[in-house]
């Protein structure tokens, strides 16, 4: 018996000795564990959706997009927000071959992130995503009245001027005060963005229902610049970087917190308009396993989805799989269960 | 399989859970893993709440089972082979996602998805494990990536570009995945409407020739620095060589339109004695070594010579060393470019066309302005683009007809001469990018010609 | 008598097509109606006239003088070609608004004439269209507008049908007759679609080999084919060789199964009959002998194949001296099966035809009015 045991033992170590299939721990730099348990969480978050039970699924999913903020402006270093994501992607792209660790490194996140995408639909967005939270806690403030605002067809009242005009006095306010006490740098960036949110502000407070669509191709150009920015080398912060920055940049801040505030206006304003991974995942998500469907039969058009989703991106059960991200609201509020997660493991090709 | 009892799911999980256990306590008790390992606790507690969901969902009994395996089996032998308990986690989920995915594609796509599923596998493993050093880590990462493309071949065609690019590609990385990219998408689209697998094959190597042949352009466009183009501006003397070739190019095309575009309608027109001898003699230009070219107009038009004595005595300036000698030369090299498109396009005008015009009262110079022009236009106008780029690029016989009013090909080999290739390299991405972007904007005219008289 | 457009003894050879010594004479307004069969030279003929072919021999006149040199944008001609020739680099009103420009006309009066023959041909919906997008019997009226925007003294129309499908035939053949009535404009109609002719109602005229062999209405030129080449051309059948002789009562064509009595003059001996399937029936062999108002010929017979035509049922019959005959006869006659022997009698004169195809028999210049 012993020797049987030992025998075994002896090819498992040879075996062992001859596979090498991991000789050396996935370390990241300076010998951080941190991509690793980031790619083991969103990789574990990714499955919550899925295995969650229906009942309370949107308190689940709070839930979890709390773990996403903790994850990702506590522990996480390396994605750098949504923009630095795409430029370390295209660094660690490069380092293929060479330093592999590196490679690792700065390509594990964003390739997790199209990964769970890929198969379990876009619900990265829905679900784990920090900044895609932040707004969306930030807008359950002004729930009711954004709420109303749709079911009138968003209808302009003075008084959301002058909202506006509040949030965009912050944003000079705060601007004036950094512009008098630091120097700007390239790298403050992300304040390009936020005058984009504010002029966006402005406009869809004004016409939203003319605009809203049309609007949301900005997000391709805004890929594009962060893209082509990434492979000239150039630098451009996002929103939310400050966070994981240990040197102080109120850039960054700012922008978030104009992210922030401008959700209280309109639900997810980053995520519709501006958003460059927003673009990609919805490429990732047309082509995923997991799917929303209708269910021609048992809808009644009754239009209760289209009041549940923050996206518009249901309306009357059709669902435009390029604006959805999957927190199955939508889901949830159907009186019939006509809407449905699927999953199409045929591709139309 | 899959309407499998519950009974029948209660029993096959719980024995997967005991079979772990069992194994857990024998060689815990062995001493082959340390039983009170933390990473070994939660692996079991992992498998207990798997096989609780499991038994109480209606998920696919094969595959819950597999993962239930997996699990197992990352106890006893995967986490011992791991350097750590992260690492080992990373490898663990990365199994059951393959496992996963696998196990889905065998179910419920056709056969060839599967292989090409297994196939991807090997061939990653042989390129991360066996090909590159120390790229294990990077396995996972690809592992993750060819699992979400394999549900669509097409997916997996462009997922391989990417791979092999980066990997084999390097450090023509972003050139390899620019070139494949286009070649599949344009394949992808093709097929669509031509059935033919012949014509598709054709096409495929064809333009991976051409993208061969062309890769080191792109290759410095990929690698353009823009901050030395701004200095390389900021010279004087390369300015003025290429506002000089600007408008050299310009004035030679210019001169064989007005010249030759009369020329080809009558050759394309008439049929006399001796004209097919002017069409290939129309080609000389083409097969003169360029050098030759300029020696033998510097034999006719140098200053010393009949004929360019005579220019310089009349018109108060020598062909040779001026933007004289410069335009000629070019319109020597340019003419059989201009004339040989212009016949052929006035060739595809219908005569019949012009007998129509004729006879509803149009003389025969408004047929050619108004009919035949027009419908050669396009033609023509890309006849005068490739003239015009071939003046703007002439090298040769320029040189040894002009050299000092400098032209930008001029300059950068003069630069390329003092300084070497290394520091003529924003120059050359300088007149690339004047050429890339010439072209690209005459293209784009000739096509808005087309879309028009379309 | 001053006409419109005269062309006499003209003579030209161009490859494989050539005119015969052709002549041909029309009033101001006649529609001319040209059939003949494809290779004829129909459209060598149109193209002389128009001027694109300039060395013939001969003389062609338009409106009484002789075009011989002049180009052909000076001779104010329409001319619609088999392929319409649109211009493909402009629009439809620019297409037809191309011969304008050069008749000298002022604006006011170019602009009007425009307008009046975009709506005259119901194009005023294609107007900014390009030919590349029109279907077949638009780019046609497109095609004629253009011809017809210059008020041209003559219009040559090539097979103005051809290749279009029936309802668009019907439109096109409506057009026409309405132009024409409108516009009163010299007109050669070049086919080879016998049918054309019968809805046209024109006068016709029947070209072989560069040579026109004769002209006529249609009704007489269908019924009463001058020789045998014309015969064939509008569907010969039943032609049979056959001597003629004078007697008391009329002259007789002696075939060799048979002998019928023609009502015509015929001038020579030899040549040949038709018997139009329509005007014969059949009944039983134990007929009387029928008399001249009734009967022109009898011939027994054997029914060989029945064929249903729709409007008529088609006898194959052959005669005891192997000769085949076509019937065609209503559908009372159904009860009559292959194999009955019948016996056929001619209910009309049969048409003499001169044997050859009339080489030496010289078409006249055409007289009408």
């Amino acid at each position: 018996m012993e020797n049987i045991i030992k025998s075994i033992e002896e090819y498992l170590a040879q075996a062992s000795a001859n596979i090498k299939l991991v000789d050396q721990a996935l370390t990241g730099m300076q010998g951080s564990y941190v991509e690793l348990l980031t790619v083991l969480a969103i990789a574990l978050l990714g499955v919550i959706p899925v295995i969650v039970p229906q009942k309370r699924r949107q308190v689940y999913r709070h839930l979890t997009q709390l773990f996403g903020i903790f994850i990702f402006i506590f522990v996480v270093y390396t994605c750098l927000g949504v923009f630095g994501m795409i430029r370390n992607f295209h660094r660690g792209l490069l380092e293929i071959g060479r330093e592999n660790i590196i490679a690792l490194y700065f390509c594990s996140v964003p390739v997790t992130i199209l990964t769970v995408s890929m198969i379990f639909g876009p619900m990265f967005c829905g679900w784990i995503c920090p900044t895609g939270a932040v707004q969306e806690f930030s807008s359950a403030i002004f729930g009711r009245w954004q709420r109303q605002r749709k079911r009138e067809g968003y209808p302009f009242k003075k008084w959301m001027l002058v909202l506006s005009c509040v949030v965009i006095s912050v944003f000079f306010a705060w601007v004036a005060y950094l512009g008098a006490t630091r120097v700007f740098f390239v790298e403050d960036s992300s304040l390009y963005w936020s005058e984009i949110l504010i002029i966006l502000l402005l406009i869809l407070m004004w016409r939203m229902r003319e605009w809203d669509y049309k609007l949301r191709r900005l997000r391709i150009l805004s890929f594009g610049i962060i893209a082509f920015a990434a492979v000239a080398g150039w630098r451009i912060l996002s929103p939310v970087h400050f966070t994981f920055n240990k040197v102080y940049d109120p850039a960054s801040m700012l922008t978030t917190i104009m992210v922030a505030l401008t959700a209280l206006a309109i639900p997810h304003i980053w995520c519709r308009y501006l958003c460059p991974w927003r673009e990609a995942i919805a490429w990732a998500g047309k082509h995923s396993v997991r799917k929303l469907e209708k269910d021609e039969h048992s809808c009644v058009q009754c239009g209760t989805c289209n009041m549940s989703c923050k996206l518009d991106a249901v309306e009357y059960g059709d669902i435009d799989q390029r604006e959805c991200h999957m927190c199955l609201r939508c889901v949830d509020h159907c009186p019939n269960g006509a809407l449905k997660v699927v999953e199409k493991w045929k591709s139309e090709e | 399989m899959e309407t499998a009892s519950a009974a029948t799911r209660k029993r096959v999980f719980l024995s997967l859970l005991a079979l772990h256990l069992a194994g857990y306590v024998w060689c815990g008790v062995t001493g082959w893993i340390a039983p009170f390992d933390l990473f070994n606790l939660i692996l079991f507690a992992f498998n207990i709440s798997a096989a609780v969901m499991l038994i109480r969902s209606r998920f696919d009994l094969w595959v819950g089972a597999g993962v239930m395996i997996l699990i197992t089996a990352h106890t006893f032998a995967g986490h011992q082979l791991a350097p750590d308990e992260l690492t080992s986690g990373a490898i663990l989920l990365t199994s059951i996602l393959v496992l996963y995915v696998g196990m889905q594609i065998n179910k419920y796509l056709p056969l060839k998805y599967w292989w090409v599923f297994v196939a991807s596998f090997f061939a990653l493993y042989a390129i991360f494990i066996h090909g590159l050093p120390n790229a294990e880590p990077l396995f996972i990462l690809f592992l993750m990536g060819m699992v979400a493309c394999a549900r669509s071949l097409r997916l997996m065609a462009y997922f391989w570009a990417l791979t092999l690019s980066f990997t084999v590609g390097q450090p023509y990385s972003w050139e390899a995945v620019f070139i494949l990219f286009f070649i599949l998408t344009a394949l992808f689209s093709a097929r669509s409407f031509a059935r033919s697998k012949t014509t598709a094959i054709f096409l495929g190597v064809g333009m991976a020739v051409v993208f061969l042949v062309l890769l080191p352009i792109i290759s410095a466009v990929f690698n353009m620095d823009l901050h030395n183009v701004g200095n390389v501006l900021s010279d004087l003397r390369v300015r003025e060589a290429i506002w000089r070739t600007f408008y050299t190019a310009t004035i030679s095309t210019f001169v064989l339109i007005v010249f030759m575009i009369p020329f080809a309608y009558a050759l394309s027109r008439l049929r006399f004695r001796g004209r097919t001898l002017i069409l290939s003699l129309i080609d000389l230009p083409i097969v003169i070594p360029q050098s030759v070219a300029g020696m033998v107009l510097l034999q006719i038009f140098g200053r010393k010579q009949v004929l360019g004595g005579a220019i310089e005595q009349y018109l108060g300036i020598p062909v040779d060393g001026t933007v004289l000698g410069i335009c000629l030369a070019q319109i020597f090299v340019a003419l059989p470019f201009l004339t040989k498109s212009a016949v052929t396009a006035f060739d595809s005008v219908d005569e019949q066309l012009e007998v129509s015009a004729r006879i509803l009262g149009a003389s025969s110079w408004s047929v050619f302005w108004r009919i035949a022009c027009p419908l050669a236009g396009r033609g023509i106008f890309l006849g005068a683009v490739l003239a015009w780029a071939r003046a703007a690029g002439e090298f040769g016989a320029v040189l040894i007809v002009a050299p000092s009013p400098e032209t930008a090909p001029i300059t950068a080999y003069n630069r390329f001469n003092s300084v070497g290739v290394y520091e003529a390299a924003p120059l050359v991405v300088v007149l690339l990018l004047f050429s890339v972007a010439m072209f690209f904007i005459l293209q784009l005219v000739g096509h808005m010609i087309h879309q028009k008289a379309g | 008598m001053k006409e419109q457009l005269q062309i006499q003894n003209v003579s030209m050879r161009l490859g494989s097509f050539e005119l015969k010594e052709f002549s041909l004479g029309l009033n101001r307004g006649d529609y001319f109606v040209l059939l003949g069969p494809s290779g004829c030279g129909k459209t060598t003929l149109l193209r002389t006239i128009a001027g694109v072919y300039q060395d013939y021999n001969g003389c062609v006149c338009i409106g009484g003088e002789d075009v011989n040199g002049i180009p052909p944008e000076r001779r104010r001609i329409g001319y619609v070609s088999q392929s319409e020739d649109l211009f493909p680099h402009l629009n439809v009103r620019k297409n037809v608004a191309f011969g304008l420009r050069y008749t000298g006309w002022d604006r006011q009066e170019q602009e009007e004439q425009l307008q009046r023959i975009i709506e005259w041909m119901g194009i005023s919906g294609l107007a900014e269209q390009f030919p590349k997008t029109l279907s077949g019997g638009e780019s046609r009226r497109v095609a004629l507008a253009r011809a017809l925007v210059v008020k041209p003294r003559v219009l040559l129309l090539d097979e103005p049908l051809g290749m279009l499908d029936p309802n668009a035939r019907e439109t096109m053949i409506d057009i026409l007759k309405r132009i024409h009535r409108q516009t009163d404009t010299t007109t050669i109609h070049v086919t080879h679609d016998r049918e054309e002719a019968w809805m046209l109602e024109g006068w016709c005229g029947v070209m072989m080999n560069g040579q026109l062999l004769q002209t006529g209405s249609v009704a007489e030129v269908f019924r009463q084919p001058g020789n045998r080449a014309v015969a064939d051309f509008f569907g010969g059948t039943n032609i049979f060789e056959a001597r003629f002789e004078r007697r008391e009562n009329g002259v007789y064509a002696m075939t060799e199964f048979s002998e019928f009595l023609v009502e015509q003059n015929v001038p020579h001996t030899e040549g040949a009959i038709q018997l139009r399937p329509e005007t014969l029936t059949f009944g039983n062999s134990a007929r009387a002998e029928p008399d001249r108002k009734t009967c022109f010929g009898k011939v027994d017979a054997v029914i060989r194949n029945v064929s249903d035509r729709g409007a008529y049922l088609r006898f194959e019959t052959e005669t005891d001296n192997q000769a085949e005959l076509i019937v065609d006869a209503g559908h009372e006659y159904r009860r009559y099966a292959p194999g009955e022997r019948v016996r056929l009698f001619c209910r009309s004169s049969p048409q003499p035809l001169t044997e050859n195809t009339g080489t030496e028999e010289k078409s006249q210049p055409l007289k009408t009015g």
